[in-house]
């Protein structure tokens, strides 16, 4: 356990902290105050201001809501289905393993960026937003994540694991969710879910980019508020043009930073032995 | 205080039905077990021998209640245990203990040594965390483990790993103990000590089924052998006591003895008639057309289902 | 009748100690040796090195190598002795051509002697292929090859999950005779059967390699199989010096 401690910890830390985030983030940016265009962090802190003086804190915050609740759901719904797969491939129950197996197939044949942009474009107006997109991601990704843990369950031994426990004198429940569950599903099951909400964070600032690029409206989320996206946007045009937004772009990079390091985190905390 | 056997099997049958590749595919049944009748009583060790396909393994799966069987009623300690549902037999089931033949797929990848007896313990065995750490303990340092506690299943020799599932099943005293070729895949250097470790440790009034292929293995350590040959018990016997007579029984015992069994097995009367040396002019009508049962020879704990060897007064009758 | 191997004086060193010392092993035409000793005493590593296979480092301290019924003069432990581990893959090399020709290898699993994903009449045809002269009629030469075995011609198509142990076993078998080696090295084919498969096994390598004329080098535990079948016997000790295992 000792060494997967700091692990957890910062893991939780930063859960944490994006979803405080999510929690303070205000329903519309402040007035635009041109005094402060593109002050630094040392005029506004903590993060700087953007191009109409407003605090650089607002994106981010606003950014944590649109993704906070959407990708823990997909992290749920994956781990789910990998739970599902894991404790199936244990019970031995053949043809219902089989037919999952070729669902799972079809649907991971799927191209996944082309459902992404169907689904987004066919919601009805009321319902758009990031968690239908993230709810699609984590179904297009469960037959991948319940091979993997259909595939620790075969190593532990599947049926005969189980038979000899039972045998033993155990119960169902305790060698189902204790062991099979909670020891050897855990890590498979968490690090597939820790991945699904990276990649549903990175989704979306990938779609709010092009939305942006485009003037489009966004898919995402609503239009008062601001993706991390925005702050990459802001901040690219440091590169190419001498604008000095680089504080944005060093924000939405840490940012994005913040969340790869939580789902890394997140896996090795619970790391098998 | 129970002194009766502490298993009882009687008139134990199984039937496996096989269906084919296609839903349409005729299916077969195979008659695994066809009538066994034994008792094992408490303190004693038996060993039930024979090839694969001779139906020890299902016969041991049955009284540990892994089968059901298809006729036939099993007694573990006086109580009717075949046909209880599984919440009344998990209970009990500290008390009739299994050693699986595959020790590795029975442990836990991620428990160590010690945490898997400790479990045992303080699930089954009604002991507080605390004792059933230092129990737990006592007992795998008896089996030689004392050094590898902390080790996990896939840091472990494969003797290793199988003195664990011993260590587990031992820890509860039970009052039966059920191995499946406890030392299948092991040098012949380890299997002695595991057939060691797992009698050695056993309750004193603990019967023990040990199941294998090898009959010269089990010598050393059964009270009584009941050799089997497709899905029958041929011959009982105590080897400290008596060698085996029916020729299959003799093969077993020493294959290089007799010329290797070729086979098929007869489906009517004796299943060995084809590879039989015994069976005389006078004899072979019966041998082709009745299945031998069990007869007592001279001593009355030694049976042999042959008609060769038929009656107390075995004089050994037969093709010379 | 020359030699088929001749292993002289074999030392093999780990970094803690010596794995295999003074070893000699001789295997001449249709006879059997056997080579026997507790676990750890080096057995497996004593008939790799037969092979030119040298795994360990540092390896080969000490011995000579030669096969005299292919080249009496040659010694292939030239170049190797002491000179670590680029000149033993220097060796392994070299003597590719040797091995699934002028003698083979059972290893002691029939499943890694076995390509999962292949039948078996598929392996054997690869099998055949080494031979100096390839036979005129292949499939009747597969069909033969599994009736020595005692496998039915069905074999052939099968899949090498699809056989039991003991068929597995005789499928193994045929692929290291097929290539009618001079040399067979059976490492513990008895692994796993019970006593009468055992004898079945074991008396069909032996006839086998009778039959055609081959020697046989069997790494084996059991006591009873070498009493029955050896002419020579090649005794190792185990790690603490104890002899035993059969």
């Amino acid at each position: 356990m000792k060494p997967r401690l700091p692990a957890a910890l910062l893991a939780g830390l930063c859960l944490v902290l994006l979803l405080v985030a999510a929690l303070v983030a205000p329903e519309h940016l402040p007035d635009k105050a041109p005094d402060l265009k593109w002050a630094g962090p040392a005029d506004v802190p903590p993060f700087g201001a953007d191009d109409g003086g407003r605090s650089l804190l607002h994106y981010a915050t606003q950014g944590a809501r649109v993704v906070a609740v959407p990708s823990i759901v997909a992290g749920m719904v994956v781990a789910a289905f990998a739970t599902l797969g894991g404790v199936l491939r244990a019970m031995g129950v053949g043809w219902f393993d089989r037919v999952l197996q070729a669902g799972g197939e079809v649907v991971g044949a799927l191209p996944r960026m082309v459902v992404i942009l169907v689904v987004a474009l066919v919601t009805p107006d009321e319902w758009r937003g990031l968690l239908p997109l993230a709810v699609t991601w984590a179904l297009l990704s469960a037959p991948g994540a319940m091979d993997e843990a259909a595939a620790v369950a075969e190593r532990l031994g599947g049926a005969r694991f189980v038979e000899a426990l039972r045998a033993h004198g155990y119960s169902a429940s305790r060698v189902y969710l204790y062991h099979i569950v909670a020891l050897n599903l855990r890590p498979v099951v968490v690090r597939q879910a820790a991945e699904v909400m990276m990649q549903v964070v990175f989704l979306e600032i990938g779609l709010s980019y092009i939305a942006e690029e485009e003037n489009q409206t966004d898919f995402t989320h609503p239009a008062n508020l601001k993706s991390w996206a925005n702050l990459l946007k802001l901040g690219y045009a440091s590169l190419v043009v001498d604008v000095p937004s680089g504080h944005a772009l060093g924000l939405g990079l840490g940012l994005i930073g913040v969340v790869a390091v939580m789902g890394l985190a997140l896996g090795r905390a619970v790391r098998s032995r | 205080m129970t002194q009766g056997p502490v298993v009882s099997v009687r008139g134990l049958h199984k039937t496996f039905i096989q269906s084919g590749p296609w839903p349409w595919s005729p299916r077969r049944e195979v008659h695994a077990v066809q009538g066994v009748d034994f008792d094992v009583a408490p303190g004693e060790v038996v060993a039930l021998v024979g090839q694969s396909g001779s139906g020890k393994t299902t016969v041991s799966r049955i009284v540990l209640g892994l089968e059901e069987p298809t006729r036939g009623e099993i007694w573990l300690n006086g109580s009717r245990w075949d046909g209880l549902p599984e919440s009344q037999r998990r209970g009990r089931r500290v008390d009739y203990q299994y050693v699986p033949q595959d020790a590795m797929g029975a442990l836990d990848p991620q428990q160590t040594a010690l945490e898997h007896v400790e479990e045992t313990l303080s699930v089954l065995g009604g002991l507080t965390r605390v004792e059933a750490r230092e129990k737990g303990g006592d007992m795998l340092a008896r089996l030689g483990l004392g050094k590898r506690l902390r080790a996990l299943p896939r840091e472990m020799s494969g003797g290793e790993q199988r003195r664990v599932t011993l260590a587990r099943v031992l820890a509860l005293e039970p009052r039966l103990v059920v191995a499946d070729e406890p030392t299948s895949g092991l040098d012949p250097d380890r299997r002695e000590s595991v057939l060691e470790a797992l009698i050695g440790n056993l309750p004193s009034h603990a019967g023990c089924i040990l199941v294998t292929h090898d009959m010269a293995e089990a010598r050393g350590w059964c009270d009584r052998i009941l050799a089997m040959l497709a899905g029958r018990v041929i011959e009982e016997v105590d080897l400290k006591h008596a060698e085996p007579r029916h020729p299959y029984a003799r093969v077993l015992f020493d294959p290089w003895s007799a010329p290797v069994p070729r086979g098929p097995l007869a489906s009517v009367g004796c299943p060995f008639l084809h590879d039989c040396g015994l069976a005389s002019e006078g004899l072979r009508g019966r041998c082709a057309s009745t299945v031998p049962v069990l007869a007592p020879q001279d001593d009355p704990r030694h049976s042999v289902a042959c008609f060769a060897h038929a009656g107390a007064s075995a004089a050994g009758g037969g093709s010379r | 009748m020359t030699a088929l191997v001749e292993l002289r004086d074999l030392c093999i060193r780990a970094p803690e100690r010596a794995l295999v010392d003074g070893v000699d092993v001789t295997v001449m035409p249709g006879r059997v040796t056997a080579l026997v000793g507790p676990s750890g005493a080096g057995k497996s590593l004593t008939a790799r090195a037969v092979m030119c296979v040298l795994d360990v480092a540092p390896g080969l301290e000490r011995g000579e190598l030669r096969y005299p019924a292919l080249d009496p003069h040659t010694d292939w432990y030239e170049g190797v002795r002491g000179a670590g581990v680029r000149a033993q893959q220097a060796l392994l090399r070299r003597s590719r051509s040797l091995r699934g020709a002028y003698l083979t290898y059972s290893p002691q699993a029939a499943s890694s002697a076995l390509n999962p994903g292949r039948t078996i009449g598929h392996q054997l045809a690869l099998a055949i292929g080494r031979r100096a002269e390839a036979p005129t009629d292949l499939s009747g030469e597969i069909r033969r090859i599994l009736d020595q075995v005692g496998l039915a011609h069905t074999a052939s198509a099968a899949l090498p999950r699809e056989l039991s142990g003991g068929m597995a076993q005789r499928a193994a078998l045929a692929i290291a005779v097929a290539p009618k080696p001079r040399l067979v090295i059976a490492d513990e084919p008895e692994t796993g059967l019970d006593p009468v498969l055992r004898r079945a096994v074991i008396e069909l390598l032996v006839d086998v390699c009778r039959d055609e004329g081959a020697g046989l080098l069997l790494i084996s535990h059991h006591a009873s199989t070498v009493r029955r079948i050896a002419d020579d016997v090649v005794r190792l000790r185990g790690p603490d010096g104890e002899e035993g295992g059969a």
